[in-house]
């Protein structure tokens, strides 16, 4: 219980500088925010990105894409994140984002 | 006991997140009296565009890697404001307020144009004509034929066509005016074509689309001198739909000549283009789009490099018509406000009630003047956050950033909301790309 106390006045500090705001309106239409931390999101934001580069990569060694000639590839993606703590309260966010990827000269 | 403290802690876990801007911003006079000031400071908004900021490079930096063939070119990013004020990234549903592109930085600074190849597009200009249209429409039409994405050619040709030659009409009126400090760069419609070869305007929903850009693009550059341009077109008829356009540009540009651009120049960054969603309105009318299903077209405005010298008085200089708003969805307040403050409306395509109709509120040039001023204040109030992390970066950086605004009934009231409709955009670019 006083650690939980404890906590409580921990968490409710000012905004930390490397806190990551989500917005957006549920399925009625009301506003929901999340944070996420800034690690937390380089973390999956990265992965993300990487996936899609390793997957071009792939792609260019099976020659699929070598023979189509392209030089410019553009993907739209949303990233699932789930915060919370066990199944009591959870929030998830799915903020969407726009890769562009080149091939180099 | 336990579960409700526990409850309690995620509670403030997620009300401590607030990170706000002044309802200064977003307020829309049409909506009732002017909202508390929020407890939040603008430093947190800088601090969370620094952390993005930092997250996008750092993951654009770790992929950047020699061996490989592909390299990350340009991160997009939505930024959305909700209701209280509070901005974050965007998630769920509802409008972004502000599109943050993160790019490589050039090795040196590209000169003129950056080709925009993400979608293919039937591209037109002054040198083009009916022909050119058809000749574009078919070869776009027999592509997709033959690529058995689409089986009715002559469908999607035919109606390639018509949405083309209205683009190009369209355009004519263009030339026909002075402009001061603007003048209208490009034209552009998406729409989508479907499997039948039903083509459609791109913001409606439909699966399994494809997807076509019909842009005007004026081919001159902006410090290109004007008179003459005006003598090319004069001999070029329009249509009745050509010529409600006409009188809508001259409005909009007449309101846009008393803005300060000046101030938007920012040792980083300039502004690039302005962008406004159009629409016609079932009575053949023109307006600024405020509507559910989205504007119809968009029209870039650039700045002129310089300004149109002495040129006489300007028929619109001192008498500027109201500029169309286009609302759909409009609430018994908002007609309750243009009563009492004088503003002329019309109900088009039905009784007012009837959710199909479309109502026109013809904007006060003075209201709408003050509105884009804020507009402006609002971009360079954003823009300030980023201008002392740009110098810092070395390979990547923030190439474009793009806040969303909406028009209210009382003029440009400031960025969109999540729940807005956004019609106006202004697309600021980092002078070092």
């Amino acid at each position: 219980m006083r650690i939980l106390l404890i906590l409580l006045v921990l968490v409710h500090s000012p905004l930390k500088a490397d806190d990551i705001i989500f917005v957006g309106l549920d399925a009625n239409g009301e506003e929901i925010q999340v944070v996420a931390s800034e690690s937390a999101y380089q973390n999956h934001f990265f992965e993300l990105a990487n996936n899609f580069s390793q997957g071009l990569e792939s792609l260019h060694e099976r020659e699929s894409l070598s023979e189509l000639d392209f030089y410019k590839i553009e993907f739209g993606a949303s990233l699932f994140m789930s915060f919370g703590i066990g199944d009591l309260l959870k929030f998830s966010v799915e903020p969407t984002f726009r890769f562009q990827f080149e091939q180099y000269k | 006991m336990k579960k409700s403290i526990l409850t309690l802690f995620l509670l403030c876990f997620s009300l401590n997140s607030y990170s706000g801007i002044d309802p200064y911003w977003y307020w829309m006079p049409e909506d009732g009296p002017m909202p508390a000031m929020p407890e939040s400071s603008n430093e947190k908004l800088g601090r969370l565009l620094s952390a993005l900021d930092k997250v996008h490079e750092n993951s654009a930096l770790k992929l950047d890697k020699k061996e490989k063939r592909w390299g990350l070119k340009t991160i997009r990013t939505n930024l959305a404001l909700g209701l209280s004020g509070s901005i974050g990234v965007k998630t769920w549903g509802g409008t972004k307020t502000l599109q943050l592109l993160w790019e490589r930085k050039p090795e040196k600074k590209i000169e003129g144009e950056k080709p925009n190849a993400s979608l293919p597009t039937l591209t037109l200009d002054e040198t083009s004509d009916a022909e050119d249209v058809y000749n574009q429409s078919s070869a776009i039409a027999r592509a997709l034929t033959e690529s058995g994405r689409v089986q009715n050619y002559t469908g999607v040709r035919d109606q390639l066509y018509r949405k083309g030659a209205e683009i190009l009409d369209l355009s004519k009126s263009l030339s026909r005016h002075p402009f001061h400090k603007f003048f209208v760069h490009t034209i552009r419609t998406d729409l989508v074509v479907s499997g039948s070869g039903q083509v459609s305007s791109f913001l409606l929903k439909v699966g399994g689309e494809i997807r076509i850009r019909l842009e005007f693009v004026r081919i001159y550059k902006d410090d290109d001198p004007v008179e003459g341009l005006f003598d090319k077109f004069k001999h070029w008829r329009i249509s009745r739909k050509g010529e409600k356009f006409d009188i809508f540009t001259k409005n909009l540009l007449g309101h846009l000549d008393d803005l300060e651009i000046e101030n938007l120049d920012h040792p980083s960054f300039f502004l690039k283009e302005l962008r406004f969603g159009i629409s016609f309105s079932a009575g053949g009318d023109v307006g600024v789009a405020k509507l559910s299903g989205g504007p119809g077209f968009f029209i870039f405005l650039r700045k002129k490099k310089e300004y149109l010298p002495n040129h006489g008085p300007l028929e619109f200089d001192n008498e500027v018509a109201p500029l169309n708003l286009l609302v759909d969805e409009v609430e018994e307040k908002h007609f309750q406000y243009a009563r009492e403050n004088n503003i002329p409306f019309q109900v088009q395509g039905g009784d007012k009630d009837d959710s199909l109709s479309q109502v026109i509120f013809r904007l006060h040039k003075r209201k709408t003047k003050k509105g884009l001023k804020k507009a402006v204040k609002f971009g360079n109030f954003f823009l300030g956050f980023f201008e002392n992390k740009i110098s810092n970066i070395k390979k990547w950086g923030l190439y474009q950033v793009r806040p969303g605004y909406e028009f209210s009934i009382g003029g440009v009231s400031g960025p969109v909301t999540l729940r807005g409709r956004q019609s106006m955009e202004m697309i600021f670019q980092n002078k070092a790309y």
